[in-house]
């Protein structure tokens, strides 16, 4: 395992000090990583990623470093164990993702996006997914402010095609 | 008439059709885009007078962000949006699609089908048609309900959702990927008409007319055409082909040597196609009678008969093809398949604890090449009938050799409907 400690620096001047191993969950660092031989004593600067976001992210890569360490040393680990460790996983994320405004998931996946972390990226979509399920067009257009422009005539035809999916 | 029909009269020529269309395409995208990034804009000013939503913020850790950067979600990036839309489960689209513009042209744009199919996400849907028992002066009446395979039923939770309960719906119905194809009329409703539903949109619109009404034919889809057969009097044109691309309309190939032609002999209920199935070029036709099941080649209209292995114990529903094998539940000895080559009927080895009595009504359908077996059970209440259960058993198919064996994955309650419904018919909607 890998201790090198790297340095991210974002948009708004913040540093932080990441495992290597955490930062290569992002594919842009890991390629940074790989072609440029990143100097230790200087910071990755990540223009597009500010200080609180790129806190959720850290927070999130050291979170999945741990678990996949767990993985490769318990590798004959019963089936009910790894289980339970993808529970303890998805609780994990459950309560990571719940502690955030949809503002602040949005900027997380454009930074998951920017920073190609794919995992995260499926998290957070995922998580927006399942806010706009089991909800009406208004509720969708109310959560996410998502402004209605359909003219009334547009709005009363699609209404009358899909009258049954109003229930 | 349709607006349709009227522009397939002057059919361009092949190659400016296609040159047209991907114009069109082009055109109908750069619209989109641009009412995409209008509403950008619009959403962009409304942010600068934003509102903290309370409602939304469920927050233990807030972070502070600055208003005027405050980031929405129409203007991510549109690939990462269409990764979110793709995570929706599908039943919900017609909802989606009628939140704003650019959703409604997210959901309906190929892109989404591409990301979903990557995701896996295209296993079908299941599409149940019922019928009420009792007919009404109306006629018969149609409900139409989803369940989805993949989310198995927990905790008594009813996951089918009502769709499509229009009365002009008393037809013949047939799937290909996200649209219902709607063809006909039903019992004692003669009819041309053509219905296409679209599952993505929640659209229905009406198609080019049949060149003969007919009631209840038999619908089946043979290389991206539907063939339609049967349903009206000998007299009259019995094979009709619909070519989804060029959406026109042609007479069938009728072969004029062969033992027998399509519709020859077939009077009364004879004419009614209770069942089409399609399996390697040709269509299987079963009716209600004895001697009326017909094998219909789709290449140069050739008929043969088709042998039932027992007329008393199938029943309408419980018929569909699986990789080019025909497969029919017979109440008294279970799920048998037909080897066409042979023609002969085989029973699905392994699959006893499936056989139902007649009475009960079965839908059987393809589900990516596994077998998706629906049952009604009726649940009686302190002695009241109240509702009807629907069950759904996913079987692996093996073949091996000779034979063919079949293994249930799993059989699980999927939802259930009033009592007085009954299973009429099953489709896969995909994609």
């Amino acid at each position: 395992m890998s201790s090198n400690m790297i340095m991210l620096k974002s948009s708004d001047g913040a540093s932080f000090e990441i495992e290597e191993a955490a930062a290569r969950k992002s594919k842009i660092i890991a390629n940074m990583i790989e072609v440029e031989c990143v100097d230790e004593d200087k910071a990755i600067p990540l223009q597009n990623v500010t200080g609180n976001i790129l806190a959720l992210v850290i927070e999130y890569c050291n979170k999945h470093i741990v678990d996949d360490d767990d993985d490769v040393a318990t590798e004959e680990a019963s089936e009910e164990e790894e289980e339970a460790k993808k529970k303890k996983v998805d609780d994990w994320e459950a309560e990571f993702m719940n502690s955030m405004s949809l503002e602040t998931m949005f900027e997380l996946l454009l930074a998951a996006n920017y920073l190609n972390i794919k995992s995260l990226i499926d998290l957070v979509c995922q998580t927006i997914a399942n806010n706009i399920k089991d909800k009406t067009p208004e509720e969708v257009r109310k959560i996410f402010s998502i402004e209605n422009d359909f003219t009334p005539e547009e709005e009363e035809e699609i209404r009358k095609e899909n009258a049954w999916a109003f229930g | 008439m349709s607006t349709l029909a009227a522009s397939d009269s002057n059919e361009p020529p092949q190659e400016n059709f296609h040159v047209a269309s991907s114009l069109l395409s082009l055109v109908k995208k750069l619209l989109g885009l641009l009412s995409f990034s209008l509403l950008q804009c619009k959403l962009m000013r409304r942010a600068v007078n934003f509102i903290n939503r309370n409602e939304t913020v469920t927050s233990t850790t807030v972070l502070t962000t600055d208003q005027s950067s405050l980031l929405l979600f129409s203007s991510l990036p549109e690939d990462v949006i269409l990764n979110c839309l793709a995570r929706v489960p599908r039943r919900y689209y017609p909802i989606v699609s009628c939140v704003s513009k650019s959703f409604r042209f997210l959901v309906l744009s190929p892109d989404l089908a591409h990301i979903r199919s990557l995701m896996g996400k295209d296993y079908p849907l299941i599409y149940v048609c019922f019928t009420e028992k009792e007919t009404t002066s109306l006629g018969m009446i149609f409900h139409w309900f989803t369940f989805n395979p993949k989310e198995k039923q927990t905790s008594g939770q009813n996951n089918s959702i009502q769709v499509l309960s229009q009365h002009k719906l008393y037809c013949s119905t047939v799937s290909i990927g996200s649209k219902i194809y709607f063809v006909g009329g039903s019992m004692n409703k003669m009819s041309s008409s053509l219905w296409i539903f679209d599952s993505w949109s929640g659209e229905l619109r009406e198609g080019p007319s049949m060149k003969v009404a007919r009631m209840l034919p038999g619908v089946a889809v043979v290389d991206e055409k539907l063939y339609v057969m049967g349903g009206c009097s000998e007299a009259l044109i019995q094979v009709e082909v619909f070519d989804l691309e060029n959406q026109t309309w042609k007479v069938g190939p009728m072969s004029p040597h062969g033992e027998i032609r399509y519709g020859q002999g077939l009077r009364g209920y004879g004419v009614i196609v209770t069942e089409a199935v399609a399996s390697e070029g040709k269509v299987y036709g079963m009716s209600y009678r004895e001697g009326s099941h017909r094998i219909y080649d789709t290449k140069d209209g050739r008929c043969e008969t088709l042998k039932m292995a027992n007329e008393d114990t199938w029943r309408r529903g419980g018929v569909c093809v699986i990789n080019n094998v025909m497969y029919v539940n017979y109440s008294d000895v279970g799920v048998m398949w037909y080897d066409s080559e042979d023609k002969v009927w085989k029973v699905v080895k392994g699959l006893k604890k499936l056989v139902k009595p007649i009475d009960i009504s079965v839908g059987m359908l393809d589900c990516n090449g596994k077998l998706a077996f629906l049952w009604e059970d009726e649940r009686d209440v302190e002695g009241k009938k109240s509702e009807k259960r629907i069950w759904c058993a996913m079987i692996l198919l093996d073949r091996s050799g000779v034979e063919i064996y079949g293994k249930v994955e799993w059989s699980d309650l999927v939802g259930s409907v009033p009592w007085y419904y009954e299973i009429w018919r099953c489709l896969g909607v995909s994609n």
